[in-house]
């Protein structure tokens, strides 16, 4: 199930780029679903476990990887534990991001109306909610309510 | 700084073309489009210039602003086009809104971030699209605004304003369409939201709603039938476009505006134009133009009438 809490979130790692360069490891570029990410979303294939090839940038590492598939490998390899920030996924990433939480039970923050389509289910978790959505307007509705605000706005 | 912005940067591999407009620009999208591509680059070409191997062409300067010392930063960055990737946090605080108001620089942010602090303009938010050679930003909301609404079948306007654009489409809609005030733009969506099954029209400034626009479009797109807007730059400049107010320079104004909005004296062109219509009527006394009450003349039928179909205008 995705859970998702709407704003900034104590736990939150916010800027998942510069998490990702330094935690991901060698081996999550051999997993299939890891390459169909990294195929779908950035058009580039994995040509080991250290380099990436497209034919805009050619030869690449793995930090080099979009914001967003970066974040979706998180979600994917990171123990569930971990609250990452998907506002760094456009709304490509979507239904990966539901697809990953079908096998797992995934925390994440969100600071804008991410668009998951049409069919999906989650939990907004903010004020202690729980109750399961599926109703695209109602998602929307969440997320402007709790991302306007002056509470919203960090004070540092 | 004023005026429009010329900027590329490119290496060997890829290029970036952006006209900058206006002081705050927006870069959203989905992901892997290239804009964390552009902005390395730009922090490259910041910290290394020409040795880096990329080309810029500008003619303004180009910093790149991030970290925990950005405010330290942004102090000894003048007259220069500032750009900021998603993951500095402090985009969302209230220092950052207030810091860069009052800066003679143009920002260019890369953010998804429910930026409501900042008066953005709906025409200032692009993306990236890929299928040319080279990467092309383009507009993310186009079109969205209806440019006659004469004789429309509305049942219900909503309007941001609570004053004098307020009263305009209060007395314009009479008695057969109601009209509301959502009393500022953060009140759109749940105002919107009470009203199931009516046809809304939606009037806001789109000079200052970029944070605003993503909830009301996905709203839209769930209520096509239902939901319209109405965006005009400012109410303001809807009455300066209408040519009811004589004058040689409005026009002028009007085909350029960057040109004449300095930015570090206007955070968002709707200032502009209201100072621009105040100081145009301030000597007639039937028509000195005033945001809290506006004035009768602005409301008679064939002005009224003027006044709506301005939109038209290009």
């Amino acid at each position: 199930m995705l859970r998702v809490y709407f704003g900034d979130h104590p736990k939150e790692i916010y800027n998942t780029s510069v998490y990702f360069n330094n935690s991901y490891q060698d081996q999550w570029l051999s997993d299939l679903f890891a390459r169909e990410l990294i195929r779908k979303i950035d058009c580039s294939e994995v040509v080991d476990s250290n380099v990436i090839r497209n034919s805009v940038l050619g030869s690449f590492p793995p930090t080099k990887l979009s914001g967003g598939v970066k974040t979706l490998l998180l979600l994917y390899f990171e123990p569930k534990s971990k609250i990452f920030n998907i506002s760094t996924c456009g709304d490509n990433c979507a239904k990966y991001i539901l697809k990953i939480a079908e096998e797992k039970d995934i925390t994440v923050t969100l600071h804008h109306a991410m668009y998951f389509g049409k069919h999906f289910q989650l939990k907004v978790i903010n004020e202690k909610r729980r109750k399961v959505i599926s109703d695209p307007e109602e998602f929307l509705f969440l997320a402007s309510e709790y991302l306007r605000g002056d509470s919203n706005a960090r004070e540092d | 700084m004023r005026g429009k912005i010329n900027f590329e940067i490119r290496n060997k591999r890829i290029c970036f073309r952006l006209m900058i407009e206006r002081n705050i620009t927006v870069l959203r999208g989905n992901s892997a489009t290239g804009k964390t591509t552009m902005m390395e680059m730009i922090r490259d070409y910041d910290n290394l210039g020409e040795s880096s191997g990329i080309t810029l062409k500008c003619q303004k300067n180009c910093r790149i602003l991030e970290g925990r010392d950005w405010q330290e930063r942004l102090k000894t960055i003048h007259d220069s086009i500032v750009f900021i990737d998603e993951g500095n946090v402090f985009l969302k605080s209230a220092a950052f809104a207030s810091g860069i108001q009052r800066t003679d620089n143009y920002y260019v942010i890369a953010t998804r971030n429910h930026l409501q602090q900042l008066p953005y303009s709906i025409d200032t938010i692009y993306e990236i699209r890929k299928n040319q050679k080279y990467p092309r930003f383009q507009k993310l909301y186009q079109n969205l605004s209806l440019k006659h609404i004469l004789n429309s079948d509305f049942d219900l306007f909503i309007t941001e304003d609570q004053k004098s654009g307020f009263q305009f489409f209060q007395r314009v809609a009479d008695d057969r369409i109601a009209c509301i005030s959502a009393q500022g733009k953060s009140n759109l969506s749940r105002m919107i939201r009470k009203y199931p099954g009516k046809k809304i029209l939606v009037i806001a400034d789109a000079a200052a709603l970029g944070a605003e626009i993503e909830t009301l479009v996905q709203y839209q797109k769930l209520h096509p039938d239902e939901l319209f807007f109405f965006l005009p730059e400012s109410f303001e400049w809807l009455i300066l476009q209408s040519g009811l107010i004589k004058s040689n320079d409005i026009p002028e104004i009007l085909k350029n505006p960057a040109e004449y909005i300095a930015c570090e004296k206007y955070f968002s062109w709707e200032r502009f134009f209201t100072e621009l219509l105040i100081s145009h009527t301030k000597e007639i006394s039937y028509m000195c133009y005033d945001k809290s009450e506006l004035p009768e003349f602005y409301q008679k039928p064939e002005h009224a009438e003027k006044i709506l179909r301005a939109m038209e205008i290009d």
